[in-house]
């Protein structure tokens, strides 16, 4: 009823178009436009950091085993290992690598499949799971919450690639396209999150392993500071 | 596999000239909502898809949007009760003609988005696109370039131990079959003695999904663990070659050349005119609270003729290289 009577007494311009829709149009620039400007923050970031080689080179290679693990096993439907591996990252590398790893895992990827305004928040989205899976590093050791963890970021990372959809629904912001996606979207999403928890909880303590063989082969200065905190 | 790597072309536009009409192109679809324009626009970008050549990639294309746009179709009338021209499906239960409308016309800018976008992955190709990336962000190129030389030797060696998988399952290397298969499952055992994983276990359907897990992770772990310990040698190497001692230089290079300044000023005059346009609602048809559409109103406008000149250039440029070369 209140949302009724909002659009109802919405002002109308000259044209007879609602006022409110041509407001939305800057928004939504101005939202993509604000995610472009964060991941190319963070890259910057990077950048200014100064990097040895061997980091650069690690990163390289993580994120051409997530590419691959996306596009290898295509032949069995909706598995999807890219996730797996980023979250992965992000636990044991750290925050900034989980979503380096993540964000250039969906742009590489995007070379192969095709590039689209999805692409972007493909990058935010998995960005976010390697970076969130950095934060909460330390709680990973418990079966219960990998997989919570896991099931929750199928779904997040849907939601976050489908804000994509909202440029295509036009000035007037449409509640029932998004409800269109979230169906459309849910057996995958569901998909997604089931393998990401079920790889989580099976191969966590095996990946980290070779994971951390890595980073004290690579990163000597980062493990052993790590180690410290620990 | 990777789109477009081979261009011939005898007129080359900038790639950063590119981007700002494909950018450009992509707003205009959707800020646009009338049926007129949004009709043009899809039949001019199909003219410059298959001037470009795409239609194998087209069905794949229908597979994704179809069901969104049949979806979309549906649901928006069942919620969106706004609209004044009703049509009573039961006593108590009407959509709206506006309603219906509107998702037709949401789902051709969806069409024509990603038909945008299809059109884009033909004309710029990803060396293009890193050229623009590495002026800003050097790093972050070289590790794109890196990964991408990366994925086909993972791919080979992922095809490796995938056949040596294959042997040892079959009983072929029984001794050494043995010894190994314990070591790999070492990362089962770490976990089978917690309640929440013997819930889980006891289900059957449950047991062949982890099983075919416990497969793909076995592959993917080796190659893994193969590819890390192998590009530890790239990065000795490209230490000991003296990567960062001085600065690198791009393989390929772009000069903004007449075409491109043609092309530029072309879009800067037509979107002005479009954007004068679309502040004065034309383009813009209101759908509600009230759709008064008639086939008659030809958008006989010169907002509208700058529109369709707006999106003739890549067509123009597609028949030329055509001419040229027959």
């Amino acid at each position: 009823m209140i949302i009724e009577n909002f659009v109802n007494n919405l002002p109308i311009t000259e044209s007879g178009a609602v006022a409110s829709s041509s407001l939305s149009i800057p928004i939504l620039i101005f939202a993509f436009l604000l995610v472009v400007g964060i991941i190319y923050f963070i890259f910057k970031m990077y950048e200014q950091s100064k990097p040895t080689v061997e980091s650069i080179v690690l990163i390289a290679v993580l994120t051409a085993i997530a590419t691959a693990g996306r596009m290898i096993f295509i032949s069995i439907p909706m598995v999807n290992l890219a996730s797996f591996i980023i979250i992965m990252v992000g636990v044991v590398f750290g925050k900034e690598e989980g979503f380096l790893v993540g964000a250039l895992t969906a742009l590489v990827t995007s070379f192969f499949a095709g590039l689209g305004v999805w692409t972007i928040f493909q990058m935010l989205g998995w960005g976010l799971m390697g970076a969130s899976a950095g934060y909460l590093s330390t709680k990973f050791d418990s079966i219960p919450f990998r997989f919570i963890f896991g099931l929750l970021w199928g779904f997040l990372y849907g939601w976050i690639t489908d804000i994509s959809a909202l440029f295509y629904a036009g000035p007037t912001l449409e509640f029932s396209q998004i409800i269109a996606l979230i169906i459309s979207g849910f057996t995958y999403d569901l998909t997604h999150g089931v393998t990401n928890a079920v790889l989580l909880a099976i191969l966590y303590n095996w990946f980290k392993k070779i994971f951390l063989r890595a980073r004290d082969k690579y990163l000597p200065n980062q493990s052993s500071a790590t180690a410290t905190n620990e | 596999m990777l789109k477009g790597t081979i261009k011939m072309e005898l007129t080359r536009i900038h790639p950063a000239v590119y981007i700002l009409y494909y950018f450009i192109m992509i707003v205009l679809a959707f800020i646009l909502r009338d049926p007129y324009f949004l009709l043009s626009f899809l039949i001019l970008i199909l003219v410059l898809i298959s001037l470009q050549g795409i239609s194998s990639e087209l069905k794949q294309i229908m597979k994704l949007f179809l069901p969104l746009s049949i979806l979309i179709i549906i649901i928006n009338p069942l919620i969106q009760k706004k609209g004044v021209h009703r049509i009573y499906l039961m006593k108590n239960f009407f959509i709206t003609y506006e309603a219906i409308a509107f998702g037709i016309l949401t789902s051709l800018a969806l069409l024509i988005v990603i038909l945008i976008f299809s059109s884009y992955n033909k004309s710029v190709t990803y060396q293009e696109m890193l050229y623009i990336f590495s002026k800003k962000l050097p790093i972050i190129s070289m590790i794109i370039v890196m990964s991408l030389r990366f994925i086909p030797l993972i791919n080979s060696r992922v095809g490796e131990v995938k056949k040596l998988n294959h042997l040892k399952a079959n009983g072929i290397e029984t001794k050494l079959d043995n010894n190994n298969q314990d070591k790999l499952e070492e990362f089962d055992t770490n976990i089978s003695d917690t309640k929440f994983l013997k819930k889980i276990n006891s289900s059957k359907k449950f047991q062949s999904i982890i099983k075919e897990a416990k497969i793909i992770g076995k592959i993917m772990g080796i190659t893994v663990s193969w590819s890390l310990e192998e590009s530890m040698f790239t990065a000795k190497s490209m230490k000991a070659r003296g990567y960062k001692s001085y600065k690198r230089t791009s393989y390929l290079s772009y000069d903004i050349s007449l075409t491109d300044i043609i092309f530029l000023v072309l879009i800067f005059i037509t979107v002005s005119i479009i954007v004068l346009g679309i502040i004065q609602g034309y383009g813009l048809t209101d759908i509600y609270p009230s759709l008064d559409f008639a086939l008659s109103d030809l958008p006989l406008n010169i907002y509208y003729f700058a529109f369709i000149i707006f999106l003739l250039p890549l067509i123009y440029l597609e028949i030329r290289e055509r001419m040229l070369w027959h």
